[in-house]
């Protein structure tokens, strides 16, 4: 599958693309919404995942600039604790499904492998 | 002429001089951030390592520390930059990467530059060394910390209040039976914040807090009350509503609003007469959630004399309660006299939107 990830804490980047290439992933980085929509566009990813905080455009808007555009693209949004709010609002702009900070990188594993499932071949 | 080659020379002196001062500035500027990015390289390699060992046993991997890292972790700048990385790391992974980052911070004994850190005399490293125990979860050193809960510095202090809650939950609260220094309502918020990632938890001690001599401590008693739904302390919260401070007295009426019974809202239209604006008002408002049909004459009483603020409030909660609250409202005398035409107007308008 290939995935791309929106995040601008180069350590979570690295962690996160360790853990899914090592889970047999194509992995395409983004380190802020900007770059993120971009190489959405370039590369049309078959999952996003996306920090809600990031410099240029959030995850909120990356959801909403997709979901206008009707590109259904699953999203994993992934917030700080107590980001409840946020959370509720990505999932009004289309969202699929939500990871809270801390979270196992095998968590992140299971809910990937449960997008793979479901996706259309 | 003279004068001229001698103002040139010094001007292009002083030039020169300023040029070469800058460029070694920039050099050590460079090597620097140079420096700082293999030391982050190295830590962010340590880190990943931690993160993916998930394949072995917690309780005995011991990290390969090469080294070159072993003579690098005697430079403080350095151990700056690694635990910075594995504290940023912990902050966002739990489970097993959680653990093993925890471990690898043992394992190169940063745990020990913390706990000298928290003997240092200033403030700033010991609130540091607290958060870092803290985040790392090191319950060992939890008597350390718990011994900086009341300490004279509110930083300190702040952060020690913070680290025994991410240590040991709900348990941690026992800080509250010692404090002495006031709790300041922004510290109110963050333990309430760090509480409210805790799952849910019957702990006691609330109806001793609610008796202490601190009042910032049987505020935030009250606040936990109200949170945590402890309906089990309606009789000590009502006897808050004596309490000579105005602020605990408040607290008190929003803890009420949530663990309300049948007889709350008498009292509390009892208690209006003697309370001051904020406190009445906080009351009103409080009766919109809880009051009945049974409330509204007294609440219309109140119209008499006070001031548009409060008029305001009264009438939005009779028009809340019931909707005949209107309907009596405008039976009164004043009705059609401003400021009361005013207001019902512009609740009617509130209802209707």
């Amino acid at each position: 599958m290939k995935i791309l990830i929106a995040e601008d804490d180069e350590l979570m980047l690295r962690t996160l693309e360790m853990r899914l290439k090592k889970d047999g992933h194509e992995v395409i980085i983004a380190r802020d919404g900007r770059d993120a929509l971009v190489r959405i566009e370039d590369s049309n990813p078959d999952l996003v995942i996306s920090d809600i905080m990031m410099p240029y455009s959030s995850g909120l808007e990356i959801v909403g600039s997709l979901r206008e555009r009707a590109n259904y693209i699953p999203i994993i949004i992934l917030s700080g604790m107590g980001q409840e709010d946020v959370v509720l609002e990505a999932f009004q702009l289309g969202a699929d499904d939500f990871i809270t900070k801390p979270f196992s990188p095998n968590e992140l594993s299971i809910r990937v492998k449960r997008f793979a499932l479901v996706r259309p071949r | 002429m003279i004068y001229f080659e001698t103002v040139a020379l010094s001007f292009f002196g002083i030039a020169f001089l300023l040029m070469g001062y800058m460029l070694i500035y920039l050099k050590i500027v460079k090597n620097r951030r140079s420096k700082y990015q293999k030391w982050k390289n190295i830590a962010d390699l340590l880190v990943s390592e931690a993160i993916f060992s998930e394949d072995n046993d917690v309780n005995h991997i011991v990290f390969a520390i090469n080294h070159r890292t072993e003579i690098l972790l005697k430079n403080a700048r350095f151990r700056k930059v690694l635990t910075k990385e594995i504290l940023s790391a912990k902050k966002n992974m739990s489970g097993a990467a959680g653990l093993f980052l925890q471990k690898l911070y043992l394992q190169l004994n940063l745990d020990h530059y913390a706990l000298k850190n928290l003997s240092s005399k200033k403030w700033h490293l010991k609130a540091k060394a607290i958060q870092d125990i803290g985040i790392m979860n090191l319950k060992a050193h939890l008597s350390k910390i718990y011994r900086q809960t009341n300490n004279k510095n509110e930083l300190v202090r702040m952060e020690a209040q913070i680290a025994v809650i991410k240590l040991i939950g709900f348990d941690g609260l026992r800080f509250l039976d010692v404090v002495s220094y006031q709790i300041n309502d922004w510290q109110q918020i963050k333990l309430l914040s760090e509480l409210s990632y805790l799952p849910a938890n019957n702990f006691s001690g609330i109806d001793n807090w609610l008796l202490s001599e601190n009042d910032s401590v049987v505020i935030f008693a009250l606040k936990l009350i109200r949170g945590f739904h402890r309906f089990e302390l309606y009789h000590q919260v009502e006897e808050c509503l004596l309490h000579m401070s105005v602020n605990v007295r408040y607290q008190a009426i929003l803890a009420l609003e949530k663990i309300y019974n049948e007889n709350t809202s008498e009292m509390l239209l009892k208690q209006y007469a003697i309370e001051v604006v904020k406190n009445q008002i906080a009351i009103v408002k409080t009766l919109q959630q809880i009051g009945s049909e049974e409330d509204i004459p007294l609440l219309i009483s109140f119209l008499k004399n006070e001031a548009p603020e409060q008029k305001r409030s009264i009438v939005r909660t009779i028009a809340n309660i019931s909707e005949n609250g209107l309907t009596q409202l405008r039976l009164h005398p004043d009705a059609d006299i401003a400021p009361l035409s005013l207001i019902i107007k512009q609740i009617e308008g509130e209802l209707s939107a």
